[in-house]
């Protein structure tokens, strides 16, 4: 018994003097793009950055020397320059509007003269909102359980076309401030719903009585689907039991002459808003 | 000592010999044999040539081998000595010694079954053998046994771990025998305990490498998690067997996927071996009769996978007389019943579990499982013996917004043992396998219930043809055709939902294998077993399979035809060739040397790109796209007991080759994709390493080391950039440790009360750890280079347990009805918190990125349990 004890003993006491050392992660510096045009008469922005180490606790590094503008390439050609307003961020000149089935191109110029152009970009589809109205959640109050509290959350009506795939993402505004936060990435392929109308049900996002809520619906290309969806798989369900290995997220940016790795995303999309109050 | 210098050698001791004084008889003569193994034939010839005058016909002398075990001066008592080994005679006549053997020399043969004698119960693995000889065979999965001698008198043997040893002389000079052995099980020292399910010796006896059976005496006695006697956790003890972590689905055998590991219960197919998205497994311990691990060499009745054989056996049930047993722990309560439905003729057994509290770590659902075993056998008579069992398991897992996941295995068999003949031994079985999961989306616009099911039907055949004791010929056939439908989506309600119905097209595969396998005795020493696997895959339409540019990565942009397969037309046919070999050299009695070779496809594989596998992945068969996976598994080793078979004690190399493995592209969407082949990469790898056991098997301190130091490796290196990974070199799988450590100690306190404890360390496993980060829409997103080049922190946990049994008999001495005994675990003592992954987020209070630490258990916890029987 004697041994037996000396053994649990000896395991116990290393065990106990042990410490965790967490990793800090890796430090290199990549150019980060990001930035939509969409189909609303309205200024556009695009914002430069740079890439940090994971735990840094510097604000973002940010590139503000760069000249930016969209080219539109057909089916007339035109280009609209962006001006720096701060912060690594460019906004256009002018109000202008994606036009469905136009297609347009970001281009950088960075201040050592390379230049990053995004793939060729087009609207396929207008996002259209059929119905804005909210659902409710009852939940025990968490002071009082016998109380039940209820919160409402939108629910969203769209009519999906048939005759192509698509893809929608929902931004939400709970009065006048967008919910951001990848836990909020709204997104929904039409897989499932192919040229049915859908009572989209956004049951993550509660409001309480009086709130307004504004819903921005946004047609997406396959390919900023497939960005988005890894960007929310990245940052919500790495490193649980049911992740995928990391991968590195392709955007669709890219150097003339270098082959180094452009981060972020510029894309053209098609919106549609509606607001409610909830009473 | 080569066998020509020994021959040397003692002709020129002979020589010298012979040229001292004359004897008056023959029989009397000295001579000078050295000790060691002869072919009999030999050693007549070589008492000619010492100048011993012997008359005999040399093509009668049986072609066997016999042990000299020391020297011995005269003739006369080496004849005896021969005899003992050889039937003949021999007699002198005028100087002239005359050997007679029997031209029949018939061979007749003892067979049967050995069983519990108490319960009927098969007894897997008991030796029958002839005492002071090297004859004697092992009783296979179903106990059965056959063992042919010279037709004459026969002292036999059988010996069992627990159990007394059977001793019975058998008369075969009229004929064969057979016969149903019942052991009784033995009285124990009161304070000591054995931890063996097979012969003390097996370890170095056992033709196979790598082979590990599960010691179930020790039900109760090792700390398992919530004291739910679990048997893939007490696999996870063993060298070479590991898993993710807790709350991790499936293990790894010897760096492979957990998809490559058969695991069979009662020949049927299990395809998901756990409850609760992993934290125990499927089976019941109180149904189960023996379990073995096949992590080395597969034998060539196995196939299907490129690992491992898991095959669990279930209890027959007791022939003899009716009880009832179950327990009551903090994970489920258990109930067992079984008994005679004729007596020593027909019997059954019925389990059932039920999960009590939900125990999901997962505080967003809650998890609920049930299970039922049933088994009924009849034995019309000693010849024949008919086996029904039954498996249905069921999980469920509702979520906060109501998505309800059940899934659970499926099985039923019919197994027929007929002994044909004189020698041969049959079993032919009828298998359904089925495995299936539905999903159930009542919310959201597109709700939606889905559904997916893999059902088997199986047709097997074995024939053992037992020759002699010497020789053992097995063959067989296999045939299973598999059904999988992949997908199907309805709307959860028509008029509401706005789901479209989707249907993913089924596939259809006949996988059949036939095999032939040797298991030779060449001498006292050298033992191997060889065999010849064949196996195929016939895919059947209807299918539509698209083909893709070859100068360009898959996918659906870069298809270049379509080809469409009718109902029931042969899409593919490949046949592959599956060569096995397995070879033990004892070097002394208790010391021997193993090796082999196992080469074996896989037709079948797991679709899932998680890190862990999800109760909810598909499976898929071959196709044009996806090869089977294919392993060619080389295994060498050292086994050595001690101190008469107390210890035992392996240190085994491996090296496995593993090719077409699948592996997936960054972000694969595998969900309803009905071409699933433009998010894969095929891959190879590459496992190896050495695996130390050291166990104590009786005593009042027993238990076992258990070490592994290994590698596991993949490479994605195909021909376009999208179809590699780390840029076509090697890398670390997610399951690769470097070491594997694991101490598991039992004491025997007294009579009633044992104590154990488990250590476990294991090197952490690899992660991927981000390059940086960039925010994007003012959220901060991690972005990574390289996969899996850093190390989680060593894992380590200890596991305590208190087994109490109650008083077994009344104060006056009568036993009790109820048998009863108590367990208490301490599930991760120190309450270590063992880090199971890194979380790369963004605190949304602070807005930093932060990386943290996340275990699955990070607290001691306990648990107790109460066990019964009446």
């Amino acid at each position: 018994m004697k041994k037996f004890g000396s053994i649990v003993f000896t395991v116990l006491l290393i065990a106990g003097c042990e410490s965790l050392d967490l990793p800090e992660g890796g430090s290199s510096q990549l150019v980060v793009v990001e930035g939509w045009l969409t189909d609303q008469l309205e200024t556009h922005h695009v914002s430069l950055s740079l890439s940090s180490s994971f735990t840094s606790k510097e604000d973002k590094p940010v590139i503000d020397n760069a000249n930016v503008f969209v080219l539109r390439l057909t089916p007339t050609s035109n280009a609209y320059p962006y001006d720096h307003i701060g912060g690594g961020v460019y906004e256009s000149k002018e109000p202008f509007a994606a036009e469905i089935n136009a297609t347009y191109q970001l281009i950088v110029e960075l201040e050592d003269g390379t230049l990053i152009r995004s793939n060729i970009q087009s609207i396929n589809d207008l996002s259209q909102i059929d119905s804005l109205y909210t659902g409710t959640i009852e939940r025990e109050n968490e002071e009082d359980p016998d109380i039940l509290d209820t919160y409402y959350y939108p629910i969203v009506t769209t009519s999906d076309s048939p005759i192509q795939d698509n893809y929608y993402r929902w931004t939400i505004s709970r009065n006048d401030t967008l919910l951001i936060g990848t836990k909020n990435l709204e997104i929904l392929s039409d897989q499932f719903f192919d040229g049915n109308t859908i009572n989209h049900e956004l049951t993550g996002f509660e409001f309480d009585l009086d709130d307004f809520m504004m819903i921005e619906q946004q047609q997406l290309s396959s390919e900023v689907f497939n960005f988005l969806q890894l960007v929310k798989e990245q940052t919500t369900l790495l490193g649980t039991v049911n992740s995928t290995s990391p991968a590195s997220i392709e955007g669709n940016l890219s150097f003339s002459n270098k082959d180094e790795t452009i981060l972020g995303y510029w894309g053209v999309i098609s919106i549609d808003r509606d607001t409610l109050t909830v009473r | 000592m080569s066998g020509k210098f020994k021959l040397l050698f003692i002709l020129f001791f002979t020589y010298i010999s012979l040229s001292g004084l004359a004897q008056d008889s023959s029989l009397q003569k000295s001579i000078s044999i050295s000790p060691g193994e002869y072919q009999l034939s030999d050693l007549f010839i070589e008492l000619r040539r010492q100048g011993i005058p012997l008359a005999f016909s040399e093509n009668l002398i049986p072609k066997t081998n016999c042990v000299v075990d020391r020297s011995y001066s005269s003739l006369d008592e080496f004849l005896k000595l021969l005899q003992s080994q050889e039937r003949f005679e021999f007699s002198e006549k005028d100087g002239l010694i005359v050997l007679r053997f029997n031209a029949n020399n018939q061979i007749n043969t003892i067979r049967g079954f050995v069983r519990d004698k108490s319960t009927g119960e098969a007894l897997i693995g008991a030796v029958v053998y002839k005492p002071g000889t090297i004859q004697g065979v092992v009783t296979n999965n179903y106990g059965y046994f056959s063992f042919s001698l010279t037709a004459e008198q026969h002292p036999v043997h059988v010996s069992f771990v627990g159990f007394k040893t059977y001793q019975k002389t058998y008369d075969l000079s009229n004929g064969g025998v057979i016969e149903i052995i019942e052991l009784e099980e033995s009285i124990s020292k009161l304070d000591e305990i054995t931890i063996s399910s097979v012969e003390p010796d097996f370890n170095v006896t056992s033709l196979i490498p790598g082979i590990n059976t599960l010691d179930l005496n020790t039900e109760g006695v090792i700390p398992y998690f919530l004291g739910e006697v679990d048997i893939l956790q007490g696999a996870t003890y063993l060298p070479g067997i590991n898993t993710l972590g807790e709350d991790a689905n499936g293990i790894h055998v010897r760096g492979g996927a957990s998809d490559q590991n058969l695991i069979l219960l009662d020949e049927a197919t299990i395809y998901n071996p756990n409850h609760l998205s992993g934290l125990i497994s499927i089976f019941n311990p109180h149904a189960i009769n023996h379990v073995e691990i096949m992590k080395g060499f597969i034998p060539a009745w196995h196939g299907g996978r490129a690992s491992s054989v898991i095959s669990v056996t279930q209890k027959d049930g007791d022939d003899k007389q009716f009880h009832m047993s179950g327990s009551i722990g903090l994970v489920s309560a258990k109930l067992i019943a079984e008994g005679p439905l004729k007596k020593n003729k027909s019997s059954f057994i019925f389990s059932g579990r039920q999960s009590i509290f939900d125990i999901s770590p997962n505080n967003a659902s809650s998890s609920r499982f049930q299970d039922i075993n049933t088994k009924v056998n009849w034995k019309p008579n000693k010849k024949n013996t008919i086996h029904l069992a039954g498996y249905w398991g069921n999980d469920r897992n509702v979520n906060v917004l109501d998505t309800k996941t059940q899934w659970g295995n499926r099985n039923l068999s019919l197994r027929w043992n007929h002994l044909f003949g004189k020698k041969v031994f049959s079993n032919v079985s009828a298998i359904l396998s089925e495995y299936n999961y539905k999903i159930t989306q009542p919310r959201e616009a597109a709700s939606f219930i889905g559904q997916s099911k893999i059902l088997d039907y199986t047709l097997k055949s074995d024939f053992s043809y037992i020759l002699n004791p010497q020789n053992e010929i097995r063959m067989g056939a296999t045939s299973i055709l598999h059904i999988l439908r992949p997908g199907s989506r309805v709307p959860f309600d028509v008029e509401t939902s706005s789901s479209n119905p989707i249907e993913l097209d089924s596939e259809h595969g006949l996988e059949s294998a036939f095999y032939m396998s040797h298991q030779l005795k060449v001498s006292r020493k050298l033992e191997l077993q060889y065999g010849l696997r064949f196996s195929n895959l016939v895919t059947f339409g209807a299918d539509t399979t698209l083909l893709y540019d070859e100068n360009s990565p898959k996918s659906i942009s870069s298809v270049v035809d379509t080809l469409i397969f009718e109902k029931g037309s042969v899409i593919q046919s490949d046949w592959r060739a599956e060569p096995r070999i397995s070879l033990n050299y004892k070097i002394t009695p208790s010391s021997s040397v193993k090796m082999s070779y196992t080469r074996s496809n896989q037709y079948l594989h797991l679709i899932s790109n998680t890190i862990t596998p999800s109760p909810t992945d598909i499976w898929k068969l071959s196709d044009q796209h996806i090869r089977p996976t294919s392993s060619d598994h080389y295994s060498l080793g050292y086994y050595q007991n001690f101190s008469k078979n107390t210890y035992e004690a392996y240190i085994d190399f491996y090296y496995k080759d593993i090719s077409n493995l699948i592996s997936y592209k960054d972000g694969a969407q595998l969900l309803f994709n009905k071409n699933p082949e433009t998010e894969l990469l095929s891959a190879s790898g590459r496992n190896y390493g050495l695996e130390v056991y050291l166990k104590k098997n009786e005593g009042k301190i027993t238990g076992w080391l258990s070490y592994t130091l290994s590698r596991s490796e993949q490479r994605a290196d195909g021909q376009f950039e999208e179809e590699q990974i780390n840029n076509g070199r090697y890398f670390p799988t997610n399951n690769d440790r470097q070491h594997d450590f694991t101490f598991t100690g039992i004491y025997q306190l007294n009579r009633r009360m044992s104590t154990s404890m488990v250590f476990n360390y294991q090197s952490g496993r690899p992660y991927s750890l981000p390059l940086g980060k960039y925010t994007f829409e003012g959220n901060a997103v991690p972005y990574f280079g390289m996969r899996n080049q850093q190390r989680l922190p060593d894992y380590h946990r200890l596991d305590w347990s208190l087994k109490f049994e109650g008083r077994p008999n009344k104060r006056n001495g009568d036993p009790k009805l109820i048998q009863d005994y108590w367990t208490f675990v301490l599930y991760n003592v120190y309450g270590r918190d063992n880090v199971y992954s890194y979380l790369f987020q963004q605190n949304e209070a602070t807005g930093f990125t932060e990386i943290i630490p996340n275990s699955i258990f990070n607290s001691i916890i306990p648990a107790v349990t109460y066990n019964f029987k009446f």
